[in-house]
């Protein structure tokens, strides 16, 4: 999966003005409303769903990526 | 006349933590130093008007309240906004605008010591705060500082805070609640602990727990949001958040009930008011709860009538339109021709709703079509003016709706396409033409097509049809 085409989908942003270590907060369509909707349209697009230390732990779209990485991992 | 918050400022021990960031921990004491070259900084501005641009660090706090002290109007401007200077140009000459390109000079300034909280130079108007008009213009509420001491008093006497409460302060300061929590803790002499939101859930528990945090400042949506990614990690803190200061959008009284029963010891409390007349009632989410569904009570100093459409006072139970009098009403608007409507000393407010036999307010609709998304209004009269420029829109409209998935408000688009070949595109192309015009969050979450916009005889949308289409 193409995760920060993905990210960059969802908050309607260039896919080149975002990395790996891009943050919430770190432009203002990653706020409080914007992290809630990239959970759960990747809940949607991908079928899983996140649990709470996982949630907590995500501050960067790397730490996402590591989330699901081992997601797939499970489902493989 | 003295300054009450430079007051307490100066009465706080030196060493008393003042305010936490991502990047800084600041005492009262090095406050004052940056307020002191603030106000060297400022004194040799001429102008009246100081326009802030509000991040949320120390400059920004030091320079409203350097305003305060040599009796300039302090107006902050969102820092999302993407046109800062149309808000400076309102006032011509007069106007000076402070960003973070200031902030290395306010630091070379000068620094004397600030020995009294008396005003340099007299002016009863302390600040301008910006609302968004009905067609999306911005629209002054000009406040005086006796307004503004008196309504911080009465917000502390009814949420009981202490000069030991540090408080995680969650939301912008652009805006009159954000702004109000400021004067808040600065006049009992709190801890602010300054966060962007809920964006990072870490960042935010890690500071509650660090801290020992007592206080949470939020919108409902903020609570809301952490109740539904994190569980019900927060009851981990129950004996420790003292108070809970919600307000700027409505709450279900199941979303009040589920947030009091989680935190059964936290004095969770509601407001509702408007920039012009701030924290006209309040509620105690615990003591109140026999009348959940309202929004409480009158705040001390503030008195409340009902008037229906021929200019009667309503009886108990009896819809009106909201109208309000008190010591926290506002001085009037400024930079623009609009004036405020009043009923003898009461301020119409535009918003309908109720008061029962014990004098709860009871809020039933408001009389524009402003949408509060989290707490910031949207104009959808703006965003239609934008949508219906994009070359292959021919109309459009919005609406507020729930989101299914997350339970939060968003903006929802229908537009009519004049050419059908962008069926699969649209979207975003529309998303991305907005975003040059807008603020990120008055961009719509969804857009639909739909072939006509259902409209009244004289042309008005119709929207609650759309709701219906919304909801089938």
């Amino acid at each position: 999966m193409d995760l920060l085409g993905f990210v960059a989908e969802v908050f309607s942003i260039e896919k080149d003005s975002i990395n790996l270590e891009t943050a919430p907060g770190d432009f203002p369509e990653w706020d409080s409303l914007g992290h809630l909707n990239l959970l759960s349209s990747l809940e949607e697009k991908l079928n899983i769903s996140f649990d709470m230390d996982e949630t907590m732990s995500i501050q960067s779209i790397q730490d996402l990526k590591k989330i699901l990485d081992s997601k797939c991992m499970e489902s493989s | 006349m003295k300054i009450q918050f430079i007051e307490s400022l100066l009465n706080k021990p030196k060493n008393a933590p003042f305010l936490i960031t991502d990047n800084n921990n600041i005492s009262y004491n090095d406050f004052l130093i940056l307020l002191s070259k603030t106000i060297s900084y400022l004194n040799n501005k001429t102008e009246k008007y100081v326009f802030i641009n509000a991040e949320k660090n120390e400059y920004t706090l030091a320079t409203y309240f350097a305003c305060f002290k040599m009796g300039k109007i302090a107006a902050f401007i969102d820092p999302l906004s993407k046109f800062p200077e149309k808000f400076v140009d309102l006032a011509g000459k007069d106007g000076l605008y402070i960003s973070n390109k200031d902030y290395k000079k306010i630091s070379d300034s000068d620094y004397v010591t600030i020995s009294s909280a008396e005003q340099l130079e007299h002016n009863e108007m302390a600040e301008i705060v910006f609302t968004t008009g009905t067609t999306g213009e911005p629209k002054g509420v000009l406040l005086s500082h006796k307004t503004i001491l008196t309504t911080a008093i009465n917000i502390n006497k009814f949420t009981g805070l202490k000069n030991t409460d540090i408080e995680m302060h969650m939301m912008p300061i652009s805006h009159s609640f954000g702004l109000a929590r400021i004067r808040c803790c600065i006049l009992e002499g709190c801890t602010i602990i300054f966060q962007n939101g809920f964006g990072n859930l870490a960042s935010f528990f890690n500071s509650l727990e660090k801290y020992n945090a007592t206080v949470i400042s939020t919108v409902p949506a903020g609570m809301q949001f952490l109740t539904k990614l994190t569980k019900n990690k927060i009851t981990d803190y129950k004996s420790q958040i003292r108070i809970i200061e919600l307000g700027s959008s409505p709450m279900s009284s199941k979303e009040k009930l589920l947030l009091s029963n989680l935190l059964p010891e936290t004095d969770i409390c509601m407001h509702y008011g408007l920039t012009e007349a701030s924290r006209s009632t309040f509620l105690n989410f615990s003591k109140d709860v026999k009348y959940i569904s309202s929004v409480g009570k009158p705040n001390i100093g503030t008195e409340i009538s009902i008037i229906d459409e021929k200019g009667n006072k309503c009886k108990e139970n009896q819809s009106g339109e909201i109208c309000i009098k008190g010591t926290n009403l506002f001085s009037g608007y400024i930079f623009t021709e609009k004036s405020p409507s009043y009923y003898n000393e009461y301020l119409k407010t535009g918003d309908y709703g109720y008061l029962n036999k014990d004098g709860y307010l009871f809020f039933e609709a408001r009389k524009d079509e402003m949408m509060n998304i989290s707490g910031k209004k949207v104009s959808p009269l703006e965003l239609e003016k934008y949508m219906n420029d994009i070359s292959f829109i021919e109309d459009s409209a919005c609406i507020e709706i729930q989101n299914r998935k997350t339970g939060l408000v968003e903006i929802k688009a229908f537009v009519v396409l004049s050419d059908n070949s962008l069926i699969d595109s649209f979207k975003n192309e529309i998303k991305i033409i907005l975003k040059k015009n807008m603020e990120y969050y008055k961009i719509p979450t969804t857009i639909a097509n739909i072939g006509i916009i259902p409209r009244s005889q004289n042309g008005k949308i119709l929207r609650n049809k759309l709701k219906e289409v919304e909801a089938c």
